[in-house]
């Protein structure tokens, strides 16, 4: 083999390499499970902290979970405890390094056009806590909430299993936190019950009436055995494992997607990538991802599902990565994903961060790579627009949903990054800051979180 | 950014941590940097020889990380990449995978321009060995 032949080789390599897609980051559109940056200098004592809580929770309820707890999976129910004037937060020792001066958002989900919740870090007495905002009026005025008492999750192997990095609200009472622990609310959040579905939860959805919690693997983190679709009632129930539906599901890379009665899951782990559905949420089948499969040209990688109906679904491909940039496409179907068609192809500019499908023509991609864009297409037809463009070395949007045609939110530059930011001396506006939408992600707008 | 990394150190975890790093790094300065993606780079690289180095696992640096590929000729040849001696990888990857100059790898480097282009030409007479 020659010179020229060993580079061509050895380029044509490090492409492929390359073009596999980096578990992206933090949550998506029916969002995924954040990958966030270590929080390395508060861990020992928060893990300690809760380490003392389940400690204490085990002593009080015994090996065998709350008493009527359903389906062999443990509920532990907890009131969250109320320090002086943060309700429900766990406190994080104060030093100055880790003060932050407002209430920084991980994590957005609204229930309506005006009612939604953000997860997040505040300051508290003892330093830096997370912490839970509602709002009842689109983010014009904000009420304290307790969240869940718990730390911030990220994908740090000595991240707690039963942190919190991601929300979701079914409806103003019924909501979850995830990732990688799983905490659930039946009152708004007054009191939290911790649920145990054998491995880290690294999705979630709701809709018509049933929550699904994807779980990574079982017996993490040595994942003897795959992760499964679990579903419960989300006015509260046990939780079922929905048959059909398992696999070695990855941090970033799978999503559940529910809409109506239909769900959809997608992981795009190679070299066998997954999109399967179900009409009604229970029985599943396989679909054909229109991704291109094994060609290392073309964006042949499944790296997103969203869905605006049963059967308005779109799907992400994303390949031929080069530095801060790479070829990304997306897909339409109308008939609940038995076929596809395609859009224009993306802007190339970033990798692929989440995908949100407000409307059945409307798709919104988010990237990032030295920036960070949200870009935006309203008909199959027309040219992708880059409704909003962040010059911040790629930090990254996530949650972006919808819950109709016009009203959105996202979360830009997620808490848990922002804290490693101050951690480091530095303050950093304009981070873990939730932006919202009322024309369907054509012009966002930032909201303060005040209380 | 992360890409970079990972080609370098063959790992996703340590790759991830490395750019976080850097973009620490970057916040850190008092003045913003008039080629921001530059700076980064340069510091990503810097970076992934000093983590690997101070892990002590430069000897042992082959890619370990299981990434699936579908193409026994791309299997192979990152797998020989990978037991080159991360002086050699990490030039290797910036001429072949960022097409970057030997002035510009030397300018990231912080060597001499005759330092790259001899571990340019060592680290790919080692890999056509590793193919052959």
């Amino acid at each position: 083999m020659n010179n020229d032949a060993t580079e061509d080789r050895l380029r044509r390599t490090l492409r492929a390499i390359a073009d596999q897609p980096v578990p992206a980051g933090p949550p998506t559109f029916e969002p995924r499970h954040a990958r966030a940056p270590r929080v390395s200098p508060l861990r020992v004592a928060v893990v300690v902290a809760v380490a003392t809580a389940v400690v204490a929770l085990a002593l009080a309820y015994g090996p065998h979970g709350a008493p009527g707890s359903p389906s062999g999976r443990r509920v532990v129910p907890v009131t969250s405890p109320q320090p002086a004037t943060v309700p429900g937060a766990v406190a994080v020792p104060a030093t100055s390094a880790t003060a932050i001066s407002g209430f920084l958002a991980q994590s957005v989900s609204f229930v309506s056009d005006s009612a939604g919740f953000v997860l997040g870090l505040a300051p508290c007495p003892a330093g830096t806590c997370v912490a839970l905002r509602r709002t009842t009026d689109r983010g014009a005025t904000w009420s304290i909430v307790p969240p869940p008492p718990t730390t911030l999750g990220t994908t740090d192997s000595t991240t707690s299993p039963a942190a919190v990095s991601q929300v979701r609200f079914a409806d103003e009472a019924d909501g979850w936190a995830y990732g990688p622990g799983l905490w659930a609310t039946h009152d708004g959040g007054t009191r939290w019950s911790s649920v145990d579905l054998g491995g880290p939860v690294v999705s979630m959805a709701s809709s018509a009436g049933q929550a699904y919690a994807l779980v990574q693997c079982l017996s993490y983190p040595t994942c003897t055995s795959p992760g499964h679709l679990y579903r419960s009632p989300v006015h509260g129930g046990s939780w079922t494992q929905v048959a059909g539906v398992s696999g070695a599901y990855g941090q970033g890379s799978a999503t559940v997607v529910a809409v109506g009665p239909a769900v959809f899951v997608a992981d795009g782990r190679q070299p066998q990538p997954t999109l399967i559905a179900s009409a009604d949420g229970v029985h599943f089948s396989s679909l054909t991802s229109p991704c291109g499969g094994s060609s290392s040209a073309g964006p042949s990688f499944l790296v997103g599902v969203a869905a605006s109906s049963p059967t308005e679904v779109a799907v992400a491909c994303t390949g031929s990565s080069g530095a801060g940039s790479s070829a990304k496409s997306v897909y339409l179907s109308h008939d609940g994903g038995r076929s596809f068609d395609a859009t224009a192809p993306a802007p190339l500019g970033g990798d692929e961060s989440g995908l949100s499908m407000p409307s059945a023509t409307t798709v919104l991609l988010g990237a990032n790579s030295g920036a960070t864009w949200i870009y935006r297409i309203a008909s199959p037809d027309t040219a992708w627009t880059t409704p909003l463009t962040f010059t911040d070395g790629g930090i990254r949007d996530s949650d972006m949903a919808f819950v109709d045609a016009d009203y959105g939110a996202m979360v830009h530059g997620a808490a848990s990054l922002v804290l490693s930011i101050i951690e480091a001396g530095n303050t950093m506006a304009g981070f873990g800051q939730l932006f919202l939408t009322a024309d369907g992600g054509l012009h966002w707008q930032p909201c303060p979180i005040r209380s | 950014m992360i890409r970079l990394a990972r080609l370098i150190t063959g790992s996703t975890v340590l790759a991830e941590e490395i750019v976080q790093e850097a973009f620490l790094a970057v916040f850190r300065l008092r003045q913003w940097p008039d080629n921001p993606e530059a700076y980064l780079r340069t510091t990503v690289t810097n970076l992934c020889r000093s983590h690997l180095r101070r892990l002590r696992v430069e000897r042992a640096a082959a890619v370990t990380e299981d990434l699936h590929v579908w193409n026994p000729d791309i299997d192979e040849t990152w797998q020989a990449l990978g037991r080159l001696p991360l002086r050699h990888r990490g030039v290797l990857v910036l001429r072949f995978y960022e097409d970057m100059s030997e002035s510009e790898i030397a300018a990231v480097l912080g060597c001499r321009l005759g330092t790259v282009k001899s571990r340019l030409h060592r680290g790919l007479e080692k890999l056509r060995g590793e193919l052959s």
